[in-house]
């Protein structure tokens, strides 16, 4: 992150806020993207923490007006990227142009120089176009023509996948699933807030367009930038450190898991439940919070054997009697 | 019968030695045996497969009924070994009319199905006995244990056929290239008629590889219960005992012994069911000393000669005791008074519904087991969700105080709670005096309200279930304000102000303390 530069137009944020304003930008989120309060609050816990999501669920879920509602409620850039089969690396991170009038090369930069990145469909390139997107999201920089540009923060990835239609895919390989803080599943609404977002959706609207009049930026990108760091500094017992820990360490030898979560997975888990702890308003991080946040963090992070895939379990049944065996600590 | 001159050594045998005799002579003749089964069965299946092209499923079905007709020849061949003549092809094929003809009827049509073909065979075949005559020789023959081994050699052989059939089936499934695209689904619905003639193949070689081991089998079983009625080995000795003491007195003595101990043995034994009038047949013993007894006036070398058999009676060739015990049904007849005789078929019945009942009670019994197994293993789980068993359900509750990660168990806790944490709040230790607080809340929470907490709880789930469980509960205000004071010092090391932390202790009595509220 290039925090030097804009480092004194960064407030300081204390935990009340913090809390205040992560509620607000989940109101405003939430007039958009109605019925998937659970999804909000895990694309905040992500943004919060800096990292990047995959969301995994069927399409016309409102993928695309999350992350559009976002851009604007915190009054930043937005990009969108349908990956097809043919997407070269160039036309994510951009290219060198040589400009026939001035003799020049001229930059011309791809859509990952933006604040919300959205990487619909990422299972559907080839390996190299996801992984010079992968690169960008470890980095937060991008190197063209050999010169690094580093991106403006926030920079945030949401990456979704279709479940149901994996012919003709380029499944991410898991050490690249590793790259992503979060994989959330997104459902489809209950009937409420399906009635409710239908009406909505039909008031006086022609087409297609997006439901977006009614959300206000309500936080500049400085802002989303503090609670990050508010986020960072929150103070983490060295029990609950150890329950993350054990939580993860039990994935690996779990009967049942091929290949359990690495220590990547650990430092995921405690910065995803600080930001989840900042959400719920507590200066300190509980097992709560790490236990809330850790079907999210981990489910992507482990490879059942090929039986329980057989039998049918997935990594959520797995990871559930995981939480329900690991100790929650005690003092 | 020269029995003197039989290949194998004859003694009276248990059914399962009498087969594995009759697989020793397969290994000693294999050869002559098995060219003796293929003369006729080649030419069969040949045959069958030239009638039957149109219709290749049937010829496993036709090679498989004329089975009993290719027995004979390998069966002539065992016979004859047993005797040093191991006769030739061309031989077997001069008498081809009697070994295939001879009650060719009745052994394809009714006596098909019978299980104890193998041993029913040598009968008709090396005694030449037919019609009434041979059924009420295997009546007498079929007694014994030895029947049963048939029956089971029958079953052996079939599942061995199978095995080997399946055997040679997935050698040629191995064999085959992966490359090669084979269509498994014409194999196995018939649609292909090249694969009915594969597996027609395959059933003849399995039946060729058991074939000689069940015909030997067979015989062997029959050589036994032959031995066991005539009483062969006994015989075998006296004619040993001949020739070692051919000439003078001792002759006439053996002979006589012979004669009145050997032979009448075999109307006793080979005789029908003995009925209720029949005399009980003599020990060796007693018939060896009638006869001495009816012999002449006794002179001075008989009585030394009486005196050696007396001697070698006592010895302990004659003193040898086999005890066998089994199971058997009390001889109840409900209804038919005057039974008939059972035919042959009656008896084969009686015999496959003996072996079908046999297995599936052996089936029935491992079923037993592990449902006796299963229910062991779920019945703690079971008793405690049908709550019948006090002293389950005491353990169940019992349980929390060990898991929950805590202390939680009430004797680990002060008498008074609120003023031991008071006390720990005043000197200062907020960390104990919450730590207590907190502790006891649980204690009530599991052996009052009944919660019950697992290890891997947290506190945010602790207050979550309890706010489930008891959504009316006075206290839940407090266990609330409680676990957030609790967090908020264990990981975010934020002790709360001492006259909020004295509140928290003044507040517990009137939530939790049992004694206060009652």
């Amino acid at each position: 992150m290039n925090d030097s530069a804009t480092d004194h137009a960064i407030p300081t944020l204390d935990s009340t806020e913090a809390h205040r304003l992560a509620q607000a930008l989940a109101a405003e989120l939430a007039k958009a993207l109605v019925g998937q309060d659970g999804t909000i609050r895990d694309v905040l816990c992500a943004l919060i923490a800096g990292g990047h999501v995959l969301i995994e669920g069927v399409p016309g879920l409102g993928k695309t007006l999350l992350v559009r509602a976002l851009a604007k409620a915190v009054s930043a850039q937005h990009a969108r990227i349908q990956f097809t089969p043919d997407l070269m690396p160039s036309d994510v991170t951009g290219h060198a142009l040589y400009d026939l009038k001035s003799e020049q090369f001229k930059l011309r930069k791809g859509p990952v120089f933006s604040n919300f990145l959205l990487a619909d469909e990422i299972n559907r390139a080839p390996a190299k176009t996801q992984s010079a997107l992968l690169e960008v999201m470890q980095e937060q920089q991008v190197t063209i023509e050999g010169k690094p540009f580093a991106l403006a923060a926030p920079f945030m990835v949401l990456a979704t996948q279709n479940p149901i239609e994996s012919e003709g895919t380029y499944p991410l390989p898991e050490a690249q699933l590793d790259r992503f803080l979060l994989k959330l599943r997104m459902d489809y609404p209950a009937l409420v807030d399906e009635v409710a977002l239908v009406r909505e959706n039909l008031a006086g609207r022609l087409g297609q367009t997006f439901n977006l009049e009614d959300v206000r930026p309500v936080l500049g990108q400085a802002q989303v930038v503090a609670l990050q760091r508010a986020a960072a500094s929150l103070d983490v017992d060295e029990q609950v450190l150890d329950y993350a820990v054990r939580l993860v360490r039990a994935t690996r030898d779990w009967p049942g898991v091929r290949i359990g979560a690495g220590p990547r997975g650990s430092i995921a888990l405690v910065r995803a439940a600080r930001a989840a702890a900042l959400l719920d308003g507590l200066r300190f991080v509980t097992p709560d919070a790490i236990k809330t946040v850790a079907p999210a963090v981990l489910r992507h992070r482990l490879q059942l054997a090929a039986e329980l895939e057989i039998e049918g379990q997935s990594s959520d049944d797995v990871l559930a009697q995981i939480l329900a065996k690991v100790d929650a600590p005690r003092t | 019968m020269e029995l003197e001159r039989l290949a194998s050594r004859v003694r009276p045998r248990r059914s399962w030695e009498a087969m594995d005799l009759g697989f020793r002579l397969v290994q000693a003749w294999w050869w002559p045996v098995q060219r003796a089964w293929l003369l006729f069965a080649l030419p069969a299946f040949a045959l069958a497969f030239l009638l039957l092209q149109a219709y290749p499923s049937w010829i496993p079905l036709l090679f498989w009924w004329l089975k009993p007709l290719y027995e004979r020849a390998p069966l002539e061949v065992l016979a004859q070994a047993q005797f040093g003549h191991v006769p030739g092809t061309r031989e077997l094929l001069r008498q081809w009319r009697r070994l295939l003809l001879r009650q060719a009827i009745p052994a394809l049509t009714w006596r098909r199905f019978t299980l104890i073909r193998s041993f029913s065979t040598p009968v008709m075949q090396l005694e030449g006995l037919a019609g009434d005559e041979r059924a009420q020789r295997l009546r007498v023959l079929a007694q014994g244990p030895n029947t049963r081994g048939a029956q089971w050699l029958t079953f052996g052989c079939l599942h061995l056929e199978g095995l080997v059939y399946l055997a040679i089936l997935a050698l040629l499934a191995a064999l085959v290239p992966q490359e090669l695209q084979l269509d498994w689904q014409g194999a196995l619905t018939g649609e292909d008629a090249r694969w009915e003639f594969l597996l027609a193949g395959a059933g003849f070689l399995g039946t060729a590889l058991v074939a000689p081991f069940y015909v030997a089998g067979g015989f062997a079983l029959y050589l036994n219960r032959r031995t066991e009625l005539e009483a062969w080995d006994i015989e075998l000795a006296f004619r040993r005992m001949k020739k070692r003491l051919a000439g003078g007195l001792t002759t006439s003595i053996v002979l006589a012994l012979v004669l009145a101990a050997g032979w009448p043995a075999e109307p006793v034994w080979a005789a029908e069911p003995a009925t209720a009038t029949a005399p009980k047949p003599l020990s060796e013993e007693e018939r060896v000393r009638i006869a001495l007894d009816e012999r002449e006036p006794p002179s001075s070398a008989h009585q030394a000669a009486r005196a050696a058999v007396d001697e070698v009676l006592a010895g302990p060739d004659f003193h040898r005791m086999d005890t066998e015990g089994h199971w058997k049904l009390r001889d109840f007849d409900l209804s038919n008074k005057n039974k008939k005789p059972k035919t042959a078929r009656q008896s084969w019945l009686e015999g496959l519904g003996a072996a079908l009942a046999g297995g599936f009670k052996f089936l029935l019994y491992i079923a037993l087991a592990l449902l006796l197994l299963f229910l062991l293993h779920r019945y703690p789980q079971w008793s405690r969700w049908l709550g019948r068993n006090p002293r389950l359900k005491r353990e169940a509750k019992a349980l929390p105080e060990q898991v929950a990660g805590l202390d939680v168990r009430p004797e680990s806790l002060p008498e008074d709670v609120a003023a031991s944490a008071e006390a720990l709040a005043r000197a200062g230790d907020a960390r104990a005096a919450l730590g207590l607080l907190y502790r006891a809340s649980l204690a009530a929470l599991v052996h009052r309200e009944a919660l019950s907490l697992k290890a891997s709880h947290t506190e945010g789930e602790i207050l979550r279930l309890a706010q489930a469980q008891r959504p009316a509960a006075a206290w839940l205000a407090y266990l609330e304000s409680l676990t957030r004071a609790w967090q908020a010092l264990a990981y975010g090391h934020d002790a709360p102000p001492t006259q909020a932390l004295l509140a928290l202790c003044g507040e517990w009595r009137p939530a939790f303390d049992a004694e206060a509220r009652s």
